[in-house]
């Protein structure tokens, strides 16, 4: 009887030991214009158009091979390394496109640029909405923003509808570019806010451009419980 | 934030055991078990009752279950969990095979259950009881990395339960069935809960074989202020409830010992883990 009692305390401990889940993260691959203008003035200003490219989970990949080119090289005109320049008044779209290395996919993201008198201008805002993924309450809109006249801090606003419900455990925050993990995400903190409009200002560390998700996860369960995407 | 949703699982199917033993044992008679509990789960019950997925979770323990005669109308119960193990598995990317996530686990003593039952009174084959039973905050309420890996809730509970049993005769075989109804004042604004169950069993083989039917119901009165948005964004499981369905076999290989396997699932509820657990144990009856 000692010999069983023994054998059941030691085996059975060992059906309960850590394994393995497998996550399914991947996503659509994406390139940004990290620096986008709208718009460019005439007679030879110029512009250095930057990227951000994700790659097939969502990993930011330095350095990427991007072709550049304009709508109409008469009003602005770009070079293979994507410095923009204004040659005449008139709107013109910069393309960026990128051939993926894992899938051999083709993909662009445009810039519409005005070419006009006005000095340099870069848009410096994106609005969007927060959804929930889960039967939990959660929502509202959002604002992304630079605040020039607050030392161009990067604040992001949830609006007088957001709500979130308050059963939810261990609820965070994060900005991402996987919409399926938080391995790369960064993570803002946990959510002490269950309604209405309040914001967290981001490091400066952090471009408007940098992320393209916002991602509420719920830690203990280990699970995205609501996403805006950043347009 | 120092309970998880886990522990609401755990402390669900404790109150198995209690009702595990035959009515009231006699003065100086016993029934004793050593048992060990798994849950794993890979989605649960939200707090709309809707089925969400998350993370593999689980919860083991190791478990010492007593329940002594002090007299024919006094008898003292014990549930010691020496062994509470909180886990969660590794989440690895089966794009990249990276590995998202490190897994953890985490191991403590659980919360203990004292209890003192009394015997109202017995007629015929009819039989109640009422039962005291304390839960003891011996556990670890901030287990793990980020403390959601309790192996106890923190709070020190009170649990009054009135219980009625009788025995019966279907297709001329031999039959019991016993219920309760209780009340579980719960501290640390946890809200109070109501909890009820029913439980069916019979014995064949000489009642050598047990095999028994059980439901158990608990529904939160959500009298208690706790939630995330006054608990500093930490981890709890406040306002759970659930109705379990479960069985247990038991067979008797002397007259004093035997082994029994159980198996319980709740098949409806509100902030619970949605999978069953698993209950294997030696028991010892002291006569």
């Amino acid at each position: 009887m000692k010999k069983a009692i023994l054998m059941v305390v030691c085996i059975l401990p060992l059906f309960s030991c850590v394994k393995t889940d497998l996550v399914n993260d991947r996503v659509d691959p994406k390139i940004f214009i990290s620096n986008p203008l709208l718009e460019l003035k005439k007679n030879g200003a110029a512009h250095q158009f930057e990227v951000n490219y994700f790659n097939y989970v969502g990993k930011e990949i330095e350095n990427p091979s991007v072709s550049w080119s304009s709508s109409d090289p008469a009003v602005l005109t770009i070079t293979e390394d994507g410095l923009a320049t204004g040659i005449e008044f008139g709107t013109a779209t910069v393309t960026a496109a990128l051939t993926t290395l894992e899938e051999n996919l083709t993909i662009t993201k445009k810039d519409v640029v005005i070419v006009s008198t006005a000095t340099l201008t870069e848009s410096i805002e994106f609005i969007g909405t927060v959804v929930t993924t889960s039967n939990y309450k959660l929502g509202g809109s959002y604002v992304l923003k630079v605040h020039e006249g607050e030392n161009d801090i990067l604040r992001l606003s949830l609006g007088d509808d957001y709500i979130a419900s308050t059963s939810l455990p261990g609820l965070y925050i994060y900005l991402g570019n996987n919409p399926n993990s938080i391995a790369d995400a960064y993570e803002i903190g946990p959510v002490t806010v269950f309604q209405g409009a309040h914001f967290y200002d981001l490091p400066s560390t952090i471009s408007i451009y940098d992320y393209s998700y916002i991602l509420y996860w719920c830690k203990p369960f280990g699970v995205k419980v609501g996403e805006g995407q950043i347009q | 934030m120092k309970k998880s949703i886990i522990l609401s699982l755990l402390f669900v199917f404790t109150c198995q055991f209690f009702t595990h033993a035959q009515w009231l044992e006699k003065k100086g008679n016993g029934y004793f078990k050593l048992s060990a509990w798994s849950l794993e789960a890979d989605q649960h019950y939200t707090n709309s009752g809707k089925i969400d997925p998350n993370a593999t979770r689980g919860v083991f323990n190791l478990n010492l279950y007593g329940k002594y005669g002090l007299s024919d109308n006094w008898n003292v119960i014990a549930y010691i969990p020496f062994f509470v193990k909180s886990y969660q598995n590794h989440q690895v990317s089966s794009v990249t095979n990276e590995t998202l996530l490190e897994g953890e686990a985490f191991n403590s003593f659980g919360d203990v259950d004292l209890g003192i039952e009394y015997r109202l009174f017995k007629k015929s084959k009819h039989a109640f009881s009422t039962t005291l039973t304390l839960g003891i905050p011996s556990g670890d309420s901030k287990g793990g990395s980020d403390g959601s890996y309790q192996t106890g809730d923190g709070e020190f509970n009170q649990q009054v339960r009135f219980n009625a049993g009788t025995s019966f005769s279907l297709f001329k075989h031999s039959f019991y069935g016993k219920g309760y109804l209780g009340f579980n004042n719960k501290t640390n604004n946890f809200s109070d809960e109501v909890k009820a169950g029913l439980e069916v069993g019979t014995s064949f083989v000489g009642s050598k074989l047990l095999l028994l039917l059980r439901s158990n119901m608990v529904r939160s009165l959500k009298n208690g202020s706790l939630n995330a948005s006054n608990n500093n964004g930490s981890i709890f499981a406040n306002n759970v409830e659930f109705i379990s369905i479960g069985g247990e076999v038991a067979w008797k290989f002397t007259k004093k010992l035997g082994l029994s396997l159980g198996y319980h699932s709740a098949i409806s509820g509100k902030v619970i883990y949605a999978a069953p657990s698993y209950e294997a144990g030696l028991f010892y009856l002291l006569k």
